[in-house]
């Protein structure tokens, strides 16, 4: 091994081990360095995900699953809406591309939805009790978060 | 004492020993099977319609927001896509090996970098860069490639006569495996202590997966949940082999079992949550003797013949 390569290997050796050994230590997330963190604070009682609805003339349908949303997942949309809420215009922009990729999806043939006027955001709270779980039951709480009516012939 | 330190780190990362002989094919076989694993984890994946994203949705990920990358077009992205699956499959054939393993590393930390850049940062895509990265700066290609076989037409050899040339990426990928999955179990324990083992975290995690996603495929899930012995004895069983799986740097019995319960668990996480962690997958390829595989394969071919 030439000592070019032997320092370029040295570096490269280092540079994997000393960063994974920061991220775990510093319980850093550095993509693709990371701490591995999933499931590791311990569940409590409740556990909430936000729930999507879209807003028919005369119901609402559940709209939860990721084929809806055209290149986005529903734990993406879960996790951005509230990073962003609060800047309005940001939340309104937002708001208005998951209309689009809705259409989107049902344009491309993912999904055959209904027309939709809007889209209704719930949070759902479930308790993690096997009770709950073996009678099939949905969440305990429904809470309202956020709702956007998309404009007349947009 | 620094010419004691250097002479541990070299003896470590580049000298051949009983548990690890010098193996051009062993490294050849192990970049044909991982580069397989991720070619089958990403066939049908398509990143194109990540170009149609609003930017009000786009939180980068530190590298993108210091590299200062936005989202691209559909059109771009379906081009690197098409590039990315391509110089895959001539990486994993071992075709221009060290140029098609630059172009598989780069457009994989660009690609899968991006699907994390809206909000929320997956993890099961992590090890697919490391594993393309340390492949590409190996000599993976003098053996079992298309390379190797180009160059035997011709009378060449591309088999370098330095053993240390074909230990390092070895080293280096069991240590990234020790460091992930430590990471894993380190995070369990200083986040929620005994308490990640002792209460009833295992069954809750079991029940959300039935109750939010209904991905759990079947029953098997809350009837572990139901017991809290059973709950106990996974729990226990996750962190005592993340924390262990550093071992598999220094004993070769470490490198037969931690892989092997670590992929059982991954096994596990499939049948009871409906999950899957395919992105680690080519890690365990690093752990398995596939020369000696390799020559027993051929010895009973041969007979057979």
């Amino acid at each position: 091994m030439s000592r070019n390569r032997y320092i370029l290997v040295n570096t490269l050796i280092s540079y994997i081990l000393g960063f994974s050994l920061f991220c775990i230590f510093a319980q850093e997330e550095s993509w693709p360095f990371s701490h591995f963190p999933m499931y590791a604070k311990v569940y409590g009682t409740e556990f909430s995900r936000l729930r999507f609805y879209g807003i028919t003339e005369d119901s609402e349908v559940r709209l939860d699953n990721s084929k809806y949303w055209h290149g986005l997942s529903t734990t993406n949309i879960d996790r951005v809406l509230p990073k962003i809420e609060s800047d309005p215009e940001r939340f309104i922009a937002a708001l208005e591309h998951l209309k689009k990729a809705y259409f989107l999806a049902r344009e491309a043939g993912a999904h055959s939805g209904p027309d939709i006027k809007g889209i209704r955001f719930y949070r759902c709270y479930w308790n993690l009790s096997l009770k709950d779980t073996r009678k099939k039951h949905d969440c305990h709480k429904l809470e309202f978060r956020y709702e956007y009516m998309f404009a007349e012939g947009g | 004492m620094a010419s004691n330190i250097s002479q541990i780190w070299n003896s470590f990362w580049y000298e051949p020993n009983a548990s690890l002989a010098s193996s051009p094919l062993r490294l050849g076989i192990s970049r044909a099977v991982a580069v397989s694993i991720i070619l089958w984890n990403h066939i049908g994946t398509n990143f194109e319609s990540m170009g149609t994203i609003d930017p009000s949705m786009y939180i980068p990920i530190g590298l993108f927001s210091g590299l200062g990358l936005s989202i691209p077009s559909s059109t771009t992205l379906s081009v690197l896509t098409l590039i990315w699956k391509l110089s895959l499959v001539s990486f994993c054939l071992g075709f221009k090996t060290r140029l098609s393993g630059a172009i598989a590393f780069t457009l994989s930390l660009y690609l899968l970098g991006l699907v994390n850049c809206f909000g929320k940062v997956f993890h099961r895509d992590n090890a697919t860069p490391f594993v393309l990265l340390v492949l590409a700066m190996s000599n993976c290609g003098t053996r079992f490639s298309l390379d190797s076989l180009i160059a035997r037409r011709k009378g060449e050899s591309l088999s370098q006569s330095n053993p240390t040339e074909y230990i390092w990426p070895f080293r280096l990928l069991w240590a990234y495996f020790g460091l992930v999955f430590f990471a894993a179990g380190y995070a369990k324990i200083s986040a929620s202590g005994m308490q990640w083992i002792v209460s009833e975290h295992m069954s809750r995690v079991l029940i959300s997966h039935s109750l939010n996603w209904g991905t759990t495929p079947n029953e098997l899930g809350l009837f572990i949940a139901s017991s809290p012995m059973l709950c106990m004895f996974f729990a226990a069983g996750t962190i005592l082999l993340e924390t262990a799986s550093p071992l598999v740097l220094v004993s070769v019995w470490a490198r037969r079992l931690i892989p092997l319960g670590i992929f059982s668990m991954f096994m596990g996480f499939e049948v009871l949550l409906g999950f899957s962690l395919h992105g680690f997958y080519p890690l365990f390829t690093f752990f398995v003797p596939w020369d000696i595989i390799y020559s027993k394969g051929l010895k009973v071919a041969n007979e057979i013949i």
